[in-house]
This record gives structure tokens, C-alpha cells and sequence, in this order.
């Protein structure tokens, strides 16, 4: 509460704050009034006290918009400010020390680091330079930035974006610069003691030991900087209560499908002694795969001090949400019993989209669920299911689940078991065995396509509820990779008119990173990145819905997919070798058609018959397994399956404006996925397991 | 209201005292001291508005944090549970004092923090607890301002300032301009 003196009275305090709310509104509305204007009906003797609050508020929206505000200008304007206004600073560190935090935290490979020193630039200029060339997270040049930033190195992992935090801690996502591995780490809140220390290694040992697919699993634990941290698998998804809260209350399959998962990830840990003790949605995490996964499994007293059992059994406690009553009685004593009334109320959210309590109502709610229901809340353990176990049992009694679900475990398919028992086109499968996997270069690709699509009973191409055209991709070895699931790929990049109706559909106030801070439009011929150009404007195209979608970072691209996922329908971003393989169709050559450059104008839009302005999607020649597009015109987002060092994903093919050779089948270029690009995206729908 | 000192003075005596050797203590009165509240709030719930529907649910938030092992650090400078405990503390040490009066007891030289939270709380405090964050609150609507009750309730709910100033479409400066306003409010509330 540094912000304040006691001794500034308390109604010019309430005057600068509306003032600053004026400022703020007017920055948002993008039309911020000059501060001489706010300043007019202010007292003399106010004027400076004011001053201070308005002006580190302007500098903050002025460098939103990519300018770079300085206190002496200010002070230029407002003499009254004075030179001893010592909490007013360009609220950045000086070029040297951020060059210093640069190497002390090693955050950039050696060769990128280099570079950087002999460069020369002020903090902000080196900050956004870095961001632009994918090498820094704007959360990294933030943090590198300003005089009280989070270290960014911790042991092997570095800070790559904070996710949240709360009273218990903080979590970031980071990634390990060793093994390039993607991960959650969690910082707890407060100074190690011994206690602390002991307890920590006493949870996290335990954590440790678990092992199931329905369990975010955890890592690593160590203390850094002056705090302890635990490291967890890094899960690109949406916990529950974000779920509910964008997509509003689950229909009774999914939710009882979503419980279940979690019942088998919390029997797995309590066979092994662990008890959550904290079940609730938040801890409950969707993965990209459509897998539910509990999160904090062991760690949800991480940050109590050792017990005093002298304080400790006066503290009656109850709550209304998810925590068992008798967790509040003994909080030492409690079993996986405690858990199952976590989920029974977590269930009630899930259905409801209420907190559990009173008033939740169960309109809707099939009775023979809402009697299962009241038994996991009820007060008393032992009129609860005993176990886990019993919980599975019961689910499967009131919701006979399909097979849910079926991407649980996705690496583990087997491919004869594939099929498409209940998709609309559905056919016949064709009875035998499968057509066995073909190595590159595929003799005949689009009978191989067929031979495939036809076993599983599936048609070649698919039209999806949106209008997305996809094409069937056969399971084929390509080099050292064999790719043993097949899957659909769009036909085209996703369209602006199909990322208009993801827009649409987002919660108010919804805006991509182009949106709320700069894009990339088309100025004079060029491309330029400049505030205002977003998937909505790229300057000089008259863009059209069937333009591929532009401006999108690869997260927006991840989460377009997550909006399209149902529960039977998983889409996602290819993985690169998945994109390749469809992008060849069959081929070993630089391109689909082969090696000769004559024919790529009938395939690809490039610089030779295209240059900088992007056609719409789908108007030349398909490769041989029905895919437009995938040379030239747009690149194209793609997810690693293991990320590289620095947490990049890959982008595919060529562009517009690239020349020939840049347009092969392995052109590849590498980006934060935070970063927004003028490259679109296509999506894949899996292939569901029966 | 009080000859003795002021919360603010309270507040410093907790960060800086030895927020370690307070902290046992200090959880195990007020988290008594909260549900108490929190039980008489949820009574008077039923026919009461949504004004003390916010306030049952900071103090559940409160005892559910507590209730994992999780308490709001005393030496947090941007959480508000100290200084809403301070000021609640505050009032009930003047409690203690009337109770005591009213026993025909001399006034104890100096009822302090460190007497009070030796002693059950009672009934009494936990009205008065209630009382102060509902009073409190009324206290932010009346600059106008609505995003200081917002932000003050998030802040209690243990949520962090950029999560805050993302809700809310803000800069997180503001949220730390207003969570200091709201500090400077609430102690004037408390030592008028």
C-alpha cells in the first residue's frame, strides 16, 4: 500500500482517483483527454499531488500503444511536478542492468545474446525488438524491465508467462532449458523456514510417486530464489470452473463423463495414500486431448505451517463450498471420503453452474444423478460412496457413458480398433484386416487414402457442422516417424468468416492480442505490424470471410480448436509431422507435385503469380489427398509435439510473397506461440478410438 | 473512539512485530472469530439482501483457505485480511473493555492484541466483525466509485492483482491505487 502517504487527505485522494478513472475511461474508449484538460478545476495546491497519480497512469496506456513516454516531458508540461517527485520514474531499469538480467538469467540462446549486446537501444526499444524476433515473451520483457521484476531463472527452468496466482503462491508457465520440456511451476508465497521446508519435501515426495493419465503428474521440487517451487506437467487447457464459466453448465453426460475421469485419477492417488483434500473445480484441469486431470494432488496443504496441535484443534471451521464437514472438525484425520464430497460438489457446479450450497437447484438433473449426488455431499463419511471406486460404479449406473472418452489415451491407440461408429456418414467398416502402413514415397495416395478410409468405414472427405471441409489422412512412416493414427486436416486454412463465429461466440470483451495491441496489415505494398490491424483489418486487402484468418497467435489458433472441441469431437493444431505427411500426400519431393517449379502456380500462391496480398483460400489444385493451399498463400501454426528448447512452435509452409523454394514442403519457421503473426492456421479433427 | 493507538499502529506491531510468533495465534482466534461471524451471517442470510451475501462470501472464501492451510500472510502488504482483522480486533479490545466495565471490573490497563487473542471470542465479536466488513463496504460504495468493492471482495477472495486488473479491463496501477484508497478508507472508518 506503497501508494499513499498518511498524511495526504483522505477527499484529494478521492478527487485524484476520479480523476485517474476519467483518464483510464478515456484511454479504453481510445480517446484519452490531455491530463492540462483533467487538471482544469483542480486547485493550485492539489495540482501536484494529483500530478503524480495521473502521469505514471498515462505513461502506462502510452507505452500499451507502443510509445515511449519519458518523465522529463511530463515535467516539461508541469512545472509543478518539481524535481524531487522521486516516485516518479520512467518505471523502467537502466539498459544496463536489463542487459545484465539478460545474461545473469540466461534467457536467450548464446548466439541471440550476442547479438543483443552489440546492439545498441533503450530498454523498451531492446524489449520489444526481442519480443518481436519470438525470443522473448512479453511477460519476459516485462519482468527484465522493471526495477521490481520476478527473476526469470529458477534452477534449469526459466519464466516463460505467469498463469496466476492467489494467497498460497504464484504459477508460471516455464520450460526447462536442458530438456526443452514445457512445465507448470509453482512458487509458494512466503520465506522457506524448516518446518516448511520438511513438509514440502514430505508432499511433493508423495506426489511424486503418482502415475496415472488422469493425474497432472509432478516433477520436480526444489527451492530458488529464495522460495520453495514445485515443478508439474505443463497441460495446455482450461480447468473446470473456467470451462463452466465460459461455456456455461454441463449437460449431465459430459459432466458425469468429466467426473469419472477425475474419480479414476483420485482413486489412483488414494490407493497411494494421497488425499487431495481440496477437490474443486479449478483443480480440475481439461487437457487439449480432452482428458480430465487433477491438479495439486497432495499439495493442497503445501502451505500450512506445521500444525500446532494446540491451535489446531480449537479451529472449527465449515464451509458452504467444497470442503467435507469433517475436514473442519480434524483436518488431520480425513480419507478419500473427504474427496468424494468435493466431486459430488463439484458435480453440482459442473450441472448447475453454482457454487454447491442450499440454493443450488437440480432442474433438469436426472434423478437417479441427483440421488448419487446427495450421497457424495452428505454430511456424515460414512453415508458417502466408500471409494473411488464406488463413485465409477454409481456414474456408470445413472449415465451409462459411451466409451467416454475416447482420446483419454490417445498415445495408445491401436489402430485396428479405429472407427467411426457415430458419425453421421458413417459406413459400414469393411471387415478383415487393416491395409498395412506404407513407408514414403506412397505408390498410389489417393487409393492408399481410400483403402484406409474405406476399412474404418469412414468417408474420405467430411463436412463438418461449421461447413469445415476435411480430408481423411492415412497412418503412413515418413523417414524415422511413423504416424500410426490417421486423422482429418481441414482442406483450407481456417477462414476469417469461420474465426468470425469463434469471435462471436467468446465472452464479452473477447479481443485477440492483435486486437488489443498491435497487428500486422498490408501499408503501401508492405507488410507492417501497427495497433489496429487485427483478423478483422489487414490494411490494403479487401478482405473477404473466405480469406484465411490472419493475425492470430499460436494460443489463439489452440484455443479456436478448444472452442470447436465437443464431446465427441476433438480438434486441435497438427503436430508438424502430421502436417508434413499430409502436406506431401505421398511424395518425396520439395513439393506435393514433385521437384518441378513449372508446376507450382497451379498449386501454390507465391511471390511469382501472387506477391504480397493472400488470395482467398481453395482456389488452385489440391494435393493428392484433397488439400488446398498447403505451398503457398498463408503458413500456417502447428503444435511440436515436445516443444523446442525456448517453448516455440512451429509454422509450416510458404507464403504469398515467398519465393518458390520457400514454399516446399519443409519450409518451417519457429515462434512463441504469445506471438502474432500474419500466418493462419488449419485444424485437425481426430479419428475417434471405438 | 480508542486512546490507543490507532489500527494503523496495530497493523505495523503485526507485520513488523514478528509476524512468525503472532502468526498460531492469530489463526487460531480469527479463524473462530470468522466462522462465528460467518454462522451468524448465514442466519441472518435467508432474509437479509445481497449485502450480507457478499460479505458471507468473503468469509467463506476466508474459511475455506483456512480450512486447506491456507491463511492470508500477515506480511502480505496488498492483502486486506490483516488489516480487516486489525480493525475488527480494534473494535473488540473497546468490547472487552465495556464488557469489563459493565462487570463493575476496573478497565484493565492495556487490553492488547495479545490479551484478546487468549480469550474465546464471543458472540459479540463475531456480530461485530460482521458488522465492520458490511459497514465497510457501504463505506467504498459511497465514493461512487464501484470497483472498489469489487476490488476489495476479489482481494479478499485471495485473488492476485493482475487477475484483478484483467477482469476488471484495468492497468494493474489502478488496482493498486484503489487498493490503497480502499486501505485509507477503511482505516479512517475505524479510527473516525
Amino acid at each position: 500500500m506503497s501508494d499513499t502517504s498518511a498524511d495526504e487527505p483522505l477527499d484529494v485522494l478521492l478527487r485524484a482517483n476520479a480523476l485517474c478513472n476519467r483518464l483510464e475511461a478515456g484511454w479504453r474508449r481510445g480517446d484519452p483527454p490531455a491530463l492540462e484538460d483533467l487538471l482544469a478545476d483542480v486547485p493550485d495546491d492539489e495540482r501536484a499531488q494529483i500530478l503524480r497519480r495521473l502521469v505514471p497512469l498515462d505513461m502506462d496506456y502510452r507505452r500499451l500503444a507502443g510509445q515511449e513516454p519519458h518523465v522529463a516531458e511530463y515535467r516539461a508540461r508541469f512545472p509543478e511536478l518539481g524535481d524531487d517527485a522521486t516516485e516518479l520514474s520512467d518505471g523502467r531499469v537502466s539498459a544496463d542492468e536489463f542487459l545484465a538480467r539478460l545474461r545473469r538469467w540466461a534467457v536467450l540462446p548464446e548466439a541471440a545474446l550476442a547479438d543483443e549486446l552489440s546492439r545498441d537501444g533503450t530498454v523498451a526499444e531492446r524489449g520489444r525488438r526481442l519480443v518481436a524476433a519470438g525470443l522473448l515473451t512479453p511477460f519476459q520483457a516485462n519482468q527484465l524491465a522493471l526495477p521490481r521484476g520476478v527473476p526469470l531463472a529458477w534452477d534449469d527452468y526459466v519464466l516463460l508467462d505467469r498463469l496466476g496466482a492467489g494467497g498460497m503462491g504464484t504459477v508460471y508457465r516455464a520450460w526447462h532449458r536442458r530438456l526443452g520440456r514445457v512445465v507448470a511451476l509453482k512458487t509458494t508465497a512466503g520465506r522457506p523456514t524448516p518446518d516448511r521446508r520438511a513438509r514440502f519435501e514430505r508432499e511433493a515426495r508423495a506426489a511424486a510417486r503418482l502415475d496415472h493419465p488422469n493425474v497432472v503428474a509432478a516433477l520436480d521440487a526444489s527451492e530458488a530464489n529464495g522460495r520453495l517451487y514445485l515443478v508439474m506437467e505443463w497441460l495446455d487447457g482450461r480447468d473446470l470452473a473456467r470451462v463452466v464459466r465460459e461455456d456455461g453448465p454441463l449437460s449431465p453426460d459430459l459432466a458425469i463423463g468429466y467426473i469419472r475421469q477425475a474419480a479414476l485419477g483420485l482413486g489412483h492417488a488414494h490407493e497411494r495414500g494421497v488425499i487431495h483434500r481440496d477437490v474443486k473445480p479449478a483443480n480440475l484441469l481439461l487437457d487439449p486431448a480432452g482428458a480430465v486431470r487433477v491438479l495439486d494432488l497432495g499439495l493442497a496443504r503445501l502451505d500450512e505451517t506445521e500444525a500446532d496441535p494446540a491451535t489446531m484443534t480449537g479451529m472449527v471451521l465449515g464451509t458452504r463450498d467444497y470442503l467435507a464437514p469433517e475436514q473442519l472438525l480434524d483436518p488431520s484425520r480425513v480419507d478419500g471420503r473427504a474427496d468424494v464430497y468435493g466431486l459430488g460438489c463439484t458435480l453440482t457446479f459442473l450441472l448447475t453452474g453454482r457454487p454447491p450450497g442450499a440454493t443450488a437447484r437440480l432442474a433438469g438433473v436426472p434423478a437417479g444423478l441427483a440421488a448419487l449426488l446427495r450421497r457424495m455431499v452428505a454430511p456424515s463419511p460414512d453415508d458417502r460412496p466408500a471409494s473411488m471406486a464406488a463413485v465409477v460404479a454409481a456414474l456408470d449406473a445413472v449415465g451409462r457413458p459411451r466409451r467416454w472418452p475416447w482420446f483419454a489415451f490417445a498415445g495408445l491407440v491401436v489402430v485396428a480398433a479405429l472407427a467411426w461408429a457415430f458419425w453421421p456418414p458413417a459406413r459400414r467398416p469393411e471387415p478383415g484386416p487393416p491395409p498395412a502402413i506404407e513407408a514414403y514415397p506412397l505408390a498410389d495416395p489417393a487409393g492408399y487414402q481410400r483403402r484406409w478410409a474405406a476399412h474404418l468405414g469412414l468417408p474420405v472427405e467430411h463436412r463438418d457442422a461449421d461447413g469445415m471441409t476435411f480430408a481423411f489422412v492415412p497412418p503412413a512412416r515418413l523417414g524415422d516417424v511413423t504416424l500410426s493414427r490417421p486423422f482429418y486436416l481441414a482442406t483450407t486454412e481456417t477462414t476469417t468468416g469461420a474465426f468470425r463465429r469463434f469471435v462471436a461466440d467468446q465472452p464479452a470483451g473477447f479481443k485477440t492480442f492483435a486486437e488489443r495491441e498491435t497487428g500486422w496489415g498490408i501499408v503501401g505494398g508492405e507488410w507492417v505490424m501497427r495497433p489496429g490491424y487485427s483478423w478483422r483489418d489487414v490494411g490494403e486487402l479487401a478482405l473477404a470471410d473466405d480469406h484465411t484468418a490472419m493475425n492470430v497467435t499460436g494460443e489463439e489458433a489452440a484455443r479456436y480448436c478448444r472452442w470447436r472441441t465437443g464431446p465427441e469431437r476433438l480438434y486441435r493444431l497438427p503436430t508438424e509431422a502430421e502436417w508434413e505427411h499430409a502436406c506431401r500426400a505421398g511424395g518425396l519431393g520439395r513439393w506435393c507435385f514433385g521437384d518441378d517449379v513449372s508446376r507450382l502456380a497451379q498449386f501454390a500462391w507465391y511471390d511469382e503469380n501472387a506477391g504480397v496480398r493472400p488470395r482467398p483460400v481453395g482456389q488452385l489444385r489440391a494435393n493428392a489427398f484433397g488439400l488446398y493451399d498447403v505451398h503457398g498463400n498463408r503458413s500456417e501454426w502447428c503444435k511440436a509435439a515436445v516443444p523446442d528448447e525456448a517453448g516455440r512452435w512451429p509454422v509450416r509452409g510458404g507464403r504469398s510473397l515467398d519465393v518458390a523454394v520457400d514454399t516446399s514442403a519443409t519450409a518451417r519457421r519457429l515462434y512463441l506461440p504469445t506471438t502474432n503473426l500474419e500466418a493462419g492456421f488449419r485444424v485437425v479433427l481426430e479419428v475417434p478410438e471405438r | 473512539m480508542s486512546q490507543e493507538g490507532s489500527v494503523t499502529r496495530w497493523l505495523t506491531r503485526l507485520r513488523e512485530g514478528d509476524p512468525a510468533a503472532v502468526e498460531p495465534l492469530w489463526r487460531a482466534y480469527f479463524t473462530r472469530l470468522v466462522e462465528l461471524a460467518r454462522q451468524r451471517l448465514r442466519g441472518a442470510a435467508r432474509r437479509v439482501a445481497d449485502e450480507e451475501d457478499v460479505a458471507l462470501s468473503a468469509f467463506d472464501s476466508f474459511c475455506r483457505a483456512a480450512a486447506a492451510g491456507r491463511f492470508p500472510r500477515l506480511d502480505d502488504r496488498d492483502s486486506l485480511w490483516p488489516l480487516l482483522v486489525a480493525i475488527t480486533a480494534h473494535k473488540c479490545v473497546d468490547l472487552v473493555r465495556r464488557e469489563n466495565r459493565g462487570k463493575g471490573d476496573p478497565v484493565p490497563a492495556g487490553v492488547e492484541f495479545d490479551d484478546l487473542i487468549t480469550r474465546e471470542p464471543s458472540p459479540e465479536m463475531a456480530a461485530e466483525a460482521t458488522e465492520t466488513l458490511t459497514r465497510l463496504l457501504a463505506g467504498l460504495d459511497r465514493t461512487g466509485d464501484a470497483d472498489l468493492r469489487a476490488i476489495a471482495l476479489a482481494r479478499l477472495e485471495g485473488d492476485d492483482l493482475d487477475a484483478i486488473a484483467a477482469r476488471l479491463g484495468c492497468v494493474r496501477r489502478t488496482v493498486e491505487r484503489k487498493l490503497a484508497l480502499i486501505a485509507r478508507l477503511w482505516e479512517r472508518e475505524a479510527d473516525p
